[in-house]
């Protein structure tokens, strides 16, 4: 702090420094903060006595939430009363998670085939072409496109879902869980986002690897997005070390 | 008052032009399994839904145009490209609706064509693995695509080519993107395509 020594306004003078500071403290602090990263989360990595397996395609099973309030789960509950809901058109984690880990898992050397993708029976498409002219004016076209619906292996029971992944080679059943839980007692305790995945060999179902990541959650996709990028990270760098960019090699 | 606007304009200049220059150049990383492709099927791109869509707009639209993209860079490679959603699987019926009328000296023409059946993609997984095999495909493509919500953000792309028979690598590579929050996410994830599949050209 400065003095300017001139008796009678120094009082004043202080006073003004103390509040310049007092501005100047926190916006420096702000900056310096925004230009430095965060500390990342860290994934946790389990391997099984049976240990990796191969290499080889497996089942990639739909993104699960599990929670002890089921409005945790709801995107939209996070934005309620902010104004933001307008702008988040994803109404469930899964699709934040599942790119991102698929991605990263991928890259790691594994083939993943989605269950939601692997249909039991053949669906029925219409495609209907409607073309008209009136009063020898310009052709208007329009083309529509139905498909009907069909099971799929992830509606399957775990049993029968195995077969039917074995049926097509499939060598491992990978699953995906999003875990919210609050960081402590009270309504007002902040939330946890962890995302567990864990891959399964095929037949038996034994566990080849667990890889946990979690965080407290600031904006509920980016940390969903955050946890997935995680967890995905350390399959990576267990798997494929030489895959991680920007690693050490 | 005006040399402080002039400030103020500067640096809120220089403060724009600082987050959109791209940090770092693309990453690219290869992995090469064995062979090269000569029939492949492109599946579809799997990506993050867009941060910024509404509600009312398509979140995945932002990445629709990367399958085009892929099919584009092998077909020039001499790849032959099998679209499984245009060969049928079996016979389709045909119905056509023709309508003509004429209201004062003034013709309206109208035709209706409804096509009814499966196509390749339409089909239960063991048909469509012996549709593969009945093909010759030999190469599965698939892209895989996120904006990464690390600091600063990353766009990352992923193309990967294997066996249809037995999941084996022919090719990967994946690009990583610097990006700032400024850029577009079409723009970025495009770029990002485009340099993972410089590493794959047969």
């Amino acid at each position: 702090m400065l003095d300017t020594g001139r008796s009678g306004a120094g009082s004043q003078s202080r006073a003004v420094c103390a509040y310049r500071s007092a501005v100047r403290w926190p916006l420096l602090i702000s900056l310096a903060t925004a230009c430095a990263p965060l500390s990342p989360p860290r994934a946790i990595i389990t391997v099984g006595a049976a240990g990796g397996p191969p290499r080889n395609a497996v089942l990639a099973l739909p993104t699960t939430c599990e929670t002890t309030e089921s409005i945790l789960c709801e995107p939209a509950t996070y934005y309620q009363g902010t104004g933001g809901a307008a702008h988040r058109p994803v109404n469930d984690f899964a699709a934040q998670i599942e790119p991102i880990v698929r991605l990263k898992l991928e890259l790691a050397g594994y083939t993943l085939v989605d269950a939601r993708t692997l249909r039991l029976s053949t669906i029925e498409r219409t495609e209907t072409t409607i073309a008209s002219q009136r009063r020898g004016g310009a052709v208007s076209d329009a083309a529509t496109t139905r498909l009907g619906d069909a099971p799929s292996v992830a509606g399957l029971a775990p049993a029968d879902r195995a077969a039917a992944a074995q049926s097509l080679g499939l060598a491992g059943e990978l699953s995906s869980t999003l875990r919210i839980s609050r960081d402590g007692a009270g309504l007002g305790a902040r939330i946890r986002f962890a995302l567990v995945l864990e891959l399964r060999a095929l037949p038996g179902g034994t566990v080849l690897w667990t890889a946990r990541c979690s965080d407290l959650e600031e904006d509920p996709e980016g940390t969903a997005r955050l946890v997935a990028n995680c967890a995905g990270d350390g399959v990576l760098a267990w798997r494929a070390p030489d895959a991680v960019i920007g690693g050490v090699p | 008052m005006t040399r402080a606007r002039a400030v103020a304009a500067i640096a809120a200049v220089v403060v724009a032009g600082a987050c959109s220059v791209e940090k770092l150049p693309p990453i690219r990383m290869v992995h090469r399994g064995t062979g090269a492709p000569r029939r492949a099927v492109v599946l579809p791109t799997e990506c993050a839904p867009s941060e910024t869509a509404t509600r009312a707009e398509d979140p995945r639209a932002w990445c629709k145009g990367i399958e085009a993209i892929v099919a584009g860079e092998l077909a020039f490679h001499g790849v032959e490209l099998v679209d499984l959603a245009k060969l049928p699987a079996g016979e389709r019926t045909r119905h056509v609706v023709a309508v003509s009328s004429q209201i004062n000296g003034a013709s309206s023409e109208r035709r209706e064509v409804t096509v009814t059946g499966p196509t390749y993609s339409d089909v239960d997984m063991w048909t469509q693995r012996a549709a593969l095999d009945a093909l010759g495909v030999d190469t599965l493509v698939r892209v895989r695509a996120a904006r990464l919500p690390t600091w600063p953000i990353r766009t990352l792309a992923l193309v990967r080519m294997v066996r249809p028979s037995d999941a084996s690598l022919i090719a990967a590579s994946v690009c990583e993107l610097e990006v700032s929050r400024v850029d577009g996410e079409t723009e970025t994830i495009e770029r990002a395509t485009r340099c993972a599949l410089q590493g794959i050209a047969p």
